[in-house]
């Protein structure tokens, strides 16, 4: 997977040790900065990959920094913020953010996070299109070999929920409701108040998302259906 | 000409000026009237007035507009003095107009029937018959007299002017000043004695019109009195009707009423500045209560932000320490407890937020079109076997049909995940739960019926509390939020959320109005 170099900027020494732990483990290179004024100098000193920022910070804080660099830069961008209201969410998506995480995060989902950032940076419109290999983000359906990975990590699947997967990732961005996933991957006309279907996606995230609560591949709408998002 | 106006010297010229101006206004006017007679008959040789009487055909129209000039001049200059914005009034002036006015025209018709009697005639007959020429005493004597008539009235003149300028030409009479004396002592007495006083005067007024009806002029008044008597009480309606409108809307918790007191009468007056009064005072309470809420909200807001950030760092390190190889058993065990309790501390802190930005309506609501049966099988589905491991078992009831409902899908769907969540939590295992969905054509029903595992001897109202629980020992897990929260969600949407206790039996339904047929295909 090469060195990437990603820049950690929180005003929290700790996280920013804590973050550094977790992502060195993956084999990635950390740069730290403690403001976003410190996290600009290094940007233009250093060649970096990525960029976790954190919002609430002295000097300069990360959404005024993020659209310092989004001037000259499109590398990936990961917020993370102790802020968890729709309003900052979107205020930080729009100024620039690839990707909204909230403190007190799961240090596996970061990890997927950056991974899957990363991922789409490295390969974008470059990536090698498989005859029957679906993706999404670091989600990886081989329909020839019948095989399912998550970042590169084999994981087992029933064939309905293998069906399902496959539905809903070949119509990515879809929404499908119970019914017609039933209809589809049962073959059987649907029953009312029948939750077979929501119960194999919950298996289904289980297995694949690293917190099923907070899914990042499997979405729920709710009541509408599920879909997989575009990553 | 301005200097000119504070003059005294000025005023009592000008006051001279006019009376000589009238006098060969008059004797002018009289020339003109008479013609040539005036000359053979008097006045030839009478110094100064010879040469002014020749010439009335100038003289006339000169003195007319001489006096009219002087005589504004007068009136202008009336009361005002240097160095002083106001009018000044003097003694006489603040004699009541009426007083004063009798007093002038008692002195005016005095002089007018002393001219005639010590004259012995007329003024008509005086310049026929005397020679003026002759008697001069009797000329000097009829000037004093016209000089006099004059200074009464332009000095009643000059006072009413300056009584006008001042606005007190009403007010300054006996007879307002008795007025106001009777109405001040009807003001100070209560309603109750007001409307006795009102009715008595009414009933003597009309008792004495009536005892002199053969009059027409009284059968007139009658008329119009009772006309204006009507007219007075319709108006005295209209207000108590307009109060009554208002106090209504203040009830209904329109609290925004500003009446115009000035339109209202006697003591509907003061009521109507009364219900002013409670108004504002009605939405300051209401807008401090609003800002004190939003405060609350930020200050729990920026609370949690600053407990997140060291608990996000207590988490990480916790789990950096489980992967550290640490080989005493005990310390594992610790461990797992501290990770368990940051975790529900996490939970904790975000139903906080979440349950003050709800019930303060701090959250946004996106309104979509909802499929409530795919909603109820994703929601049974993500807690099937949560409900399964503590031997719930769910049995729905659900229609056929399609329930389509307005609403927000984070809200309700966090909503049900809080209601499920406590199924989970305190529904007595091994026993069966209900859900039941209903649809009328204007709204559906839902109802989730389990039976709790504590005693719920508790009120719902007390239930839905913030951070109350079924068990006062609070030793499950759960922010007693829960169904707070649900409610509010419910409400910001739309809906309306109840609980129902019957013994151990647990009871929610959530209604909601239902989306028909038509709406759905106008939406597309």
């Amino acid at each position: 997977m090469g060195q990437f170099n990603i820049l950690v900027c929180d005003d929290d020494k700790e996280i920013v040790a804590a973050i550094e732990i977790y992502l060195a483990n993956e084999g990635y290179q950390i740069k730290t900065a403690y403001n976003g004024r410190e996290a600009l100098a290094i940007l233009n000193s250093e060649q970096v990959d990525l960029v976790i920022m954190d919002i609430m910070m002295p000097e300069m804080d990360g959404i005024r920094a993020t659209v310092k660099i989004r001037e000259d830069k499109n590398i990936p961008i990961i917020m993370l913020s102790a802020k968890s209201e729709d309003t900052d969410k979107i205020l930080g998506l729009n100024m620039g953010a690839d990707d909204y995480l909230t403190k007190p995060f799961n240090p596996l989902e970061l990890i997927a996070r950056v991974k899957a950032q990363l991922r789409r940076y490295a390969s974008l419109g470059s990536r090698e299109v498989k005859a029957d290999v679906y993706a999404s983000g670091g989600l990886v359906l081989d329909d020839q070999q019948k095989l399912v990975t998550v970042d590169d990590k084999p994981v087992n699947l029933t064939p309905l929920e293998y069906n399902i997967l496959k539905l809903l990732l070949i119509n990515k961005g879809r929404v499908f409701s119970t019914d017609q996933i039933y209809e589809k991957v049962w073959q059987e006309a649907p029953v009312a108040s029948d939750n077979l279907v929501s119960v194999h996606i919950r298996h289904l995230r289980e297995k694949i998302e690293i917190d099923p609560k907070n899914p990042i591949y499997i979405k729920v709408v709710w009541g509408l259906g599920y879909k997989i998002e575009r990553l | 000409m301005k200097e000119l106006k504070y003059s005294l010297t000025a005023k009592i010229s000008a006051f001279c000026l006019l009376y000589l101006n009238g006098y060969i206004l008059l004797i002018s006017a009289y020339n003109f009237v008479v013609g040539g007679r005036i000359e053979e008959l008097v006045v030839r040789n009478i110094w100064p007035f010879s040469w002014f009487l020749t010439s009335a055909g100038i003289m006339l129209p000169l003195t007319i507009v001489v006096s009219i000039l002087l005589f504004s001049f007068l009136l202008a200059a009336a009361g005002t003095q240097r160095n002083s914005e106001e009018l000044v009034l003097n003694r006489w002036d603040r004699i009541p107009t009426d007083l004063i006015s009798l007093g002038c025209g008692t002195l005016f018709l005095l002089g007018v029937i002393i001219l005639p009697i010590t004259g012995g005639l007329g003024i008509g007959t005086i310049t026929s018959y005397y020679d003026l020429s002759t008697d001069v005493g009797l000329g000097i004597y009829l000037s004093l007299i016209l000089f006099y008539l004059y200074s009464i009235f332009m000095l009643w003149c000059i006072t009413i002017v300056k009584r006008l300028r001042t606005q007190t030409l009403l007010t300054n009479t006996l007879f307002y000043r008795l007025y106001d004396l009777l109405r001040k002592i009807f003001l100070h007495l209560t309603e109750v004695y007001q409307a006795g006083v009102a009715v008595i005067i009414f009933g003597l007024i009309n008792i004495t019109v009536i005892f002199n009806m053969h009059s027409g002029l009284a059968m007139l008044f009658f008329l119009m009195f009772n006309s204006a008597v009507l007219l007075f009480i319709l108006y005295l309606a209209l207000q108590v009707s307009q109060l009554k409108q208002n106090m209504q809307k203040i009830a209904a918790g329109q609290l925004k009423v500003n009446l115009d007191s000035t339109k209202f009468t006697l003591t509907f007056k003061e009521q109507a500045q009364a219900l002013n009064a409670i108004s504002a005072g009605l939405q300051k309470a209401v807008e401090e209560r609003m800002s004190s809420e939003r405060l609350k909200t930020e200050l729990i807001t920026n609370v949690s932000h600053d407990i997140k950030t060291p608990l996000t760092s207590i988490i990480n390190y916790v789990d950096l320490l489980k992967k550290t190889a640490l080989e005493n058993e005990q310390a594992l065990a610790y461990l797992d407890v501290l990770e368990q309790k940051s975790y529900r501390l996490k939970d904790l802190i975000e139903d906080l937020m979440e349950a003050s930005k709800a019930s303060t309506g701090n959250l946004t609501v996106d309104l979509t079109e909802i499929n409530v049966n795919e909603l109820l099988k994703q929601i049974t589905g993500e807690y099937d076997e949560r409900l399964r491991e503590r031997g719930l078992e769910v049995i729905q009831t659900v229609p056929g049909e399609k329930v389509v409902i307005n609403g927000d899908r984070r809200h309700l769907s966090r909503l049900l995940e809080n209601l499920f969540s406590n199924v989970k939590k305190y529904a007595q295992p091994q026993t069966r739960v209900y859900l039941d969905l209903e649809a009328t054509a204007t709204e559906m029903k839902l109802i989730i019926k389990n039976i709790s595992a504590e005693k719920l001897n508790i009120s719902p109202e007390e239930l839905m509390e913030r951070f109350v629980r079924g068990d006062k020992a609070r030793h499950t897990e759960g922010s007693g939020l829960g169904l707070s929260i649900a409610r509010s969600l419910a409400e910001i949407q739309g809906g309306k959320f109840n609980i129902k206790i019957v013994g151990d039996l647990f009871e929610v339904e959530l209604i909601f109005p239902v989306l028909k047929e038509e709406d759905l295909l106008q939406s597309g």
